[in-house]
């Protein structure tokens, strides 16, 4: 149990990073890729898409170096429940995200949004099951 | 009464969670502030661009004598199975690798016209703003509806 805890971690705390890194690269292309989901507000943009990026990499670096694994944990989980919702609702929409338009490109648009739904769903998996993981750990009995 | 050794305490766990999700959501705004204010290529910055792109008709558009560039904002596979003829694929995420396609096709004469799916997307928009602020060109204009419009003219 111990070896499967430290593979899902780093393999979390890795993927958080590099998604992380690729976004606070390029914030304005991020916050284009935000407003092509149609969910948020302009005003919301530029705020979500500056925040978002740096905060996966401070819980990537966290769950990396196993500092505070629990709050890490629980940011995991609530950024890939975040993408689950925000890929599925774009799917059931019918957004091609690519473009944030409706409808006719979805050929090129939808096999990549449901690899990216499917990689959401993934990771909201792997994040919820170290969240339950580090809670049994850290509520354990303390120190006497 | 003591508790047994193996006995858990979801309330501290829940205290602790909360404390350390607090922390390291605490942790993030220093950097995002930073990034936000210096970062060259900040969302915050890319917002404040005069978003002075001039929408365009496409009946305007055909009634123009000077040289006009097309250039399809919208994903590569998608500008692969249609586009307008003559146009040039661009897109935020291959920037650098596409943007010589524009260059290669530009005079000073030449009048940008960018377009995507429809009247729904935004792609156009922010890549007509890029195109103006990266090469200081003046007549780039967005097609209002896009390739749907296009098609529409075809039928």
């Amino acid at each position: 149990m111990k070896a499967f805890h430290l593979l899902l971690r780093i393999t979390l705390g890795g993927a958080m990073l590099y998604a992380g890194a690729l976004k606070a690269l390029d914030p304005a292309a991020f916050a284009a890729s935000l407003a092509n989901y149609q969910l948020f507000p302009a005003f919301l943009l530029a705020p979500l898409a500056t925040l978002l990026p740096w905060l996966e990499l401070v819980v990537g670096a966290a769950l990396l170096t196993r500092r505070f694994p629990a709050g890490a944990a629980a940011w995991c989980t609530v950024l890939g429940a975040g993408f689950v919702t925000a890929l599925g609702t774009a799917w059931l929409r019918g957004i091609n995200l690519d473009c944030g338009c409706f409808g006719t490109s979805a050929a090129a648009g939808e096999g990549s949004l449901a690899l990216a739904l499917a990689r959401a769903g993934l990771i909201l998996a792997a994040a919820a099951t170290l969240l339950r993981l580090e809670m049994k750990v850290g509520s354990g009995p303390g120190p006497r | 009464m003591s508790s047994s050794p193996k006995s858990v305490d979801p309330a501290r766990g829940g205290r602790r969670l909360a404390r350390e999700a607090a922390f390291l959501f605490w942790c993030t705004l220093v950097p995002a502030a930073l990034a936000g204010w210096l970062h060259p290529r900040s969302a915050f910055h890319a917002q404040a661009t005069p978003r002075d792109v001039t929408k365009i008709e496409l009946a305007a558009v055909q009634g123009w004598s000077q040289p006009v560039l097309w250039v399809d904002a919208r994903p590569a596979p998608v500008f692969a199975a249609a586009h307008i003829p003559g146009a040039v694929n661009l897109t935020e995420r291959a920037w650098e690798m596409q943007l010589g396609n524009v260059v290669g096709g530009w005079t000073p004469q030449t009048r940008i016209v960018v377009y995507c799916d429809g009247a729904g997307c935004q792609t156009s928009t922010a890549v007509a703003q890029r195109l103006k602020h990266d090469l200081q060109l003046e007549r780039i204009y967005v097609l209002t509806g896009g390739w749907t419009a296009w098609q529409a003219t075809k039928r």
